[in-house]
């Protein structure tokens, strides 16, 4: 795995039941079931879904802020290096590994603490990764802001002070200080305004150059997807249901529910969105997801087969479907096993 | 409905130098100041600005809402044919209960957690349209199915946390249009949705406007949601409206360097990886906006004229029905022009 930086195999989570009685003790809610990706070094994986779609559990599993029940998460630091079983590392490994591998949340009015100055925060956390001592933590601090556009005097300012822009700049920094290779971004623009959201996207296009970083990035925002994203997985119920290029997702996808998304997104270059009719009905609860293929009580093509597992078809090299009615290509055959 | 029948050619809604202030420090902040705004009967205007602009409280303002310390200061409401900053509190709460309705991202905080969806219909049913308590569940049921909630019957007696953010949306909306309005304002209703529900809650808005002949103000920070929806859009501010017109005409061809820069820096109309147009800066604090033309501080046309004299809404040349508060509306370039 010299050129992934990230590979995830056939990971699981389940979140406990809500205390209801009625589902009785110990009943568990999957949210996470049998995701598999390969991240590349250098790039973009944009995992994209609606609300409750996993997306942003397989984030916290990969950090572990959650425990997976089941999978493999291999993550490699550098190239060449072996890559680090994540899953398997205890606590102690755990924190020595965290430096490399960071979050930027949605929110940067949480996630920064109100009481603690710029200069604390940033400070602290540059000395306790040992990336500078006493003596060069003042430059260190000041290279810092700029690289993430803003000036030595935000360091002596409290996170109320700064817009919601601002914030989430400072909570980027922070994730940038401890020098990771690897970057995870949950929904990181959906709390700004869209003349803000672009200023915060171009940061993050310059820094992935700059410190030759890889993004896992979390989006409902298939605009902002299709602008960031090298490869694309497509989130639905806690299963992948394809994944492949950018252009690949968005020039053809193949699986009725990307089209669908696709489909929905409204755009200002398009008087109406909607070709064909919007998808019916809701996303059905997790507790009880339909039997076989996840999508087929929304699917306008479901058929009598859907009630079994769809095969993982590869449309194009790289290009994988998890649905009955796509055709592989010629010479390309690549059913995998059903689940 | 009591009152002089309107002329035909005065609009269903016409406000005019609405300006509403708050205490702030020693003085007072006009987070919406000198508003001109239109709309006619069946149409749909869109009003698009970012967090703070003063579109909330613009719609709170027409319906005589606004919240404790705030006061409307100035100007005029006219709808259907009287201004409603002259009614006395009973005469206005009885034109809102009527002919004006309102509904906003969280429908969760609107209706009643202690009492079920059908319940609170029928509330209004018999507050406002006087019908006995059979004949408002059964026109509640019938507006609960109207507005696309499957078995209605059954969703009656539901209530509002045991809804997806959906439906709860939908049962709003039901809850609004009992009282058949003249004028539904909705302000975010599909910020909270995912994008497939979102693209529904769209179709079913444009399905009663059209059956009822209802007019719609739409308030959204989304560029693109407002294509989808609005005949007109108007694009607000610092608390002005600084540019109006059909929103086709409007977004292929805006007249203020504001519209400009919010539709460059949309990654939609970018191509992808490639670096986004970003507004520089944010919009101005409470009670730091500039002198003269308020979007100054961030435009990139921007002159001396544009520090000492405000700017007002004008027709450009050459755009007859667009309106632009900009003293260099004409050299405004296009929109895939030069950057």
């Amino acid at each position: 795995m010299t050129d992934v930086v990230l590979r995830v195999r056939d990971l699981h989570h389940a979140y406990p039941a809500q205390g209801r009685r009625l589902w009785g003790r110990g009943r568990r809610v999957p949210a996470v079931e049998g995701v598999s990706f390969d991240l590349p070094r250098g790039q973009t994986l944009a995992l994209v879904g609606e609300s409750g779609c996993g997306k942003s559990t397989v984030a916290r599993a990969i950090l572990r802020l959650v425990e997976p029940s089941a999978g493999e998460v291999l993550f490699a630091a550098r190239p060449g290096e072996g890559p680090v079983d994540v899953l398997g590392l205890n606590r102690a490994q755990l924190r020595r590994l965290r430096p490399r591998l960071q979050m930027v949340f949605q929110d940067p009015w949480s996630s920064l603490n109100p009481r603690l100055s710029v200069r604390r925060v940033l400070g602290e956390l540059l000395l306790f990764h040992r990336v500078v001592d006493r003596g060069g933590l003042e430059p260190a601090l000041i290279d810092l802001l700029s690289q993430v556009g803003l000036d030595a005097d935000a360091l002596d300012r409290f996170p109320h002070e700064f817009s919601g822009g601002e914030r989430q700049r400072i909570a980027i920094a922070r994730a940038l200080a401890p020098r990771p290779t690897l970057l995870i971004a949950d929904e990181p623009t959906s709390a700004l305004d869209v003349s803000v959201q672009a200023q915060v996207l171009n940061l993050l296009a310059r820094l992935k150059v700059e410190r030759g970083l890889s993004y896992l990035f979390i989006s409902h925002d298939l605009s902002i997807v299709r602008h960031v994203a090298d490869r694309v997985a497509v989130m639905y119920l806690g299963q992948i249901v394809e994944s492949g290029t950018r252009e690949d997702i968005f020039e053809r996808p193949a699986h009725p529910y990307t089209r669908a998304l696709l489909g929905a997104i409204p755009t200002v270059s398009r008087a109406k969105a909607g070709q064909g009719v919007p998808l019916r009905g809701e996303v059905p609860s997790s507790t009880s997801p339909p039997s076989g293929c996840r999508f087929r009580s929304r699917c306008p093509l479901a058929e009598e087969r859907c009630r079994l597992s769809p095969p993982e078809v590869s449309v194009r090299p790289g290009h994988r479907v998890h649905c009955h009615l796509s055709s592989p290509v010629e010479g390309d055959r690549e059913e995998s096993t059903q689940r | 409905m009591s009152g002089p029948k309107p002329p035909s050619s005065e609009p269903l809604l016409d406000v005019r130098g609405l300006r509403t202030l708050f205490p702030i420090g020693d003085g007072e902040f006009a987070p919406v100041d000198g508003v001109d705004l239109r709309l006619g009967a069946g149409e749909t205007l869109g009003l698009a600005g970012e967090s703070g602009s003063g579109k909330s409280l613009l719609a709170l303002s027409i319906l005589g809402l606004v919240p404790e310390p705030g006061r409307i200061a100035a100007g005029s409401v006219r709808f259907g044919g009287r201004d409603l900053l002259q009614l006395d509190p009973e005469a206005l709460r009885s034109v809102r209960g009527r002919e004006l309705a309102l509904i906003f991202q969280e429908p969760a905080a609107a209706l009643n957690p202690v009492l079920s969806v059908g319940e609170q219909i029928v509330e209004v049913l018999r507050l406002h349209r006087g019908l006995d308590r059979r004949a408002a569940r059964a026109e509640a049921v019938r507006a609960l199915g109207e507005v696309g909630i499957a078995d209605p019957e059954q969703r009656f007696g539901s209530y509002s946390h045991q809804l997806s953010g959906g439906l709860r949306q939908r049962a709003m909306i039901a809850m609004a249009m009992v009282s058949r309005p003249k004028l539904l304002i909705a302000d975010e209703p599909t910020t909270a949705l995912d994008v497939t529900i979102q693209a529904q809650v769209l179709e079913l808005l444009a399905e009663l406007q059209s059956s009822t002949g209802m007019a719609l103000l739409f308030i959204s920070h989304d560029l693109a949601v407002l294509s989808q929806i609005a005949d007109r859009t108007a694009v607000m501010y610092a608390g002005r409206i600084v540019e109006s017109g059909p929103t086709r005409a409007l977004f292929q061809r805006p007249r203020h360097p504001y519209t400009l820069g919010l539709l460059r820096s949309l990654p939609e109309l970018t191509p992808p990886g490639a670096e986004l147009v970003a507004l520089p800066g944010q919009p101005p604090r409470p009670g730091h906006r500039p002198s003269g033309c308020r979007f100054r501080s961030r435009c990139s046309l921007v002159q001396e004229r544009c520090a000492s004299e405000e700017p007002h809404l004008g027709s450009p040349a050459g755009a007859s029905d667009q309106l632009s508060a900009c003293h260099f509306a004409a050299d405004v370039p296009a929109l895939g022009g030069e950057r």
